[in-house]
């Protein structure tokens, strides 16, 4: 059976998405639904908007992003979320993995290995 | 879409709170704190959108959201990737692994007090040990096995516990009625 588009992205999703969140917060912190909207924009990195809530959920119990209720200037307070330092390591580890992991890939692909 | 004004949650469309009554009882096995955080977010996320709506009775719109969202076991299914990757995986329930430790103990500790106890606690004490053991040993999953070798092994230890008491209540007696008798007897 040939693996679906869907199928792919689901394995690669596992093990990587959680870094890209981190990756994400590394610019400042962010509420859930502007993660979501600017994360899953093209549907690659989440195929809907509720699975980043879960994986929040799991980051914040490793201790990788804290979370706190800020005012907001329209609506209700939100839930900022934000990089712990432990977070910041998690990431570092994981890029310089991703990147050696990636060329890696990358050249199996293309036939240079 | 994200400019929103301060939403009641009490006006939430029934195919919503629908929705997150759904997603509620699909975390049930889920970790209290996850859970918790979880569903406090999504709610967050639909108030939040609720919020930025002219019309809550727009059907479409409100099915969009929750579209959006995704159905509520991919949402839980990503709590935990490898274990709930499949909706149809059982969900693990909550095992009280320190019911054989405790019963394994107590039935040891109520063989051991066979020797200062009357004879009469050794069957339970024995069945205790046994059971809570071979329990332990064997890992058995149903817990009423070891409930049964806690309350044997407890009334062993009771027995003994009373038993002791006795003897030792006796050999006071003993004492203070042989100690008046040595100091008179020439």
């Amino acid at each position: 059976m040939l693996p679906t588009a869907d199928s792919l992205l689901t394995q690669l999703r596992k093990g990587t998405l959680e870094y890209c969140v981190l990756a994400y917060l590394r610019r400042g912190p962010a509420y859930g639904l502007k993660i979501a909207q600017d994360l899953g924009q093209d549907d690659v990195l989440f195929a809907s908007e509720g699975t980043l809530y879960p994986l929040l959920a799991r980051m914040r119990k490793q201790g990788w992003v804290q979370s706190g209720w800020q005012e907001s200037t329209a609506g209700p307070p939100r839930r900022y979320y934000s990089l712990t330092d432990d977070g910041v390591a998690a990431l570092e580890a994981f890029t310089q993995t991703w990147h050696a992991f990636r060329d890696r890939v990358d050249s199996a692909l293309e036939g240079d290995s | 879409m994200t400019s929103a004004t301060s939403f009641d949650p009490s006006t939430r469309p029934a195919v919503v709170t629908a929705y997150l009554g759904e997603l509620e009882a699909r975390l049930e096995s889920a970790d209290p704190a996850e859970r918790s955080d979880v569903l406090a977010a999504v709610r967050e996320h639909v108030d939040v959108r609720l919020g930025a709506l002219d019309d809550l009775d727009d059907g479409a719109a409100v099915a969009e959201i929750l579209d959006e969202l995704g159905p509520a076991e991919v949402v839980v299914a990503a709590l935990d990737p490898v274990r709930l990757a499949a909706p149809d995986v059982p969900v693990r329930t909550r095992r009280r692994r320190w019911i054989p430790v405790v019963a394994s103990l107590c039935g040891a500790l109520s063989v051991s007090m066979i020797l200062v106890a009357p004879i009469d606690v050794a069957p339970f004490a024995l069945v205790a040990f046994g059971v809570g053991l071979v329990g332990t040993l064997r890992r058995y999953r149903d817990h009423s096995l070891f409930v049964v070798a806690l309350v044997l092994g407890s009334i062993g230890l009771f027995g003994a516990a009373v038993g002791l008491s006795t003897n030792v209540n006796v050999g006071d007696e003993i004492i203070r009625d042989e100690v008046p008798h040595q100091l008179t007897d020439p």
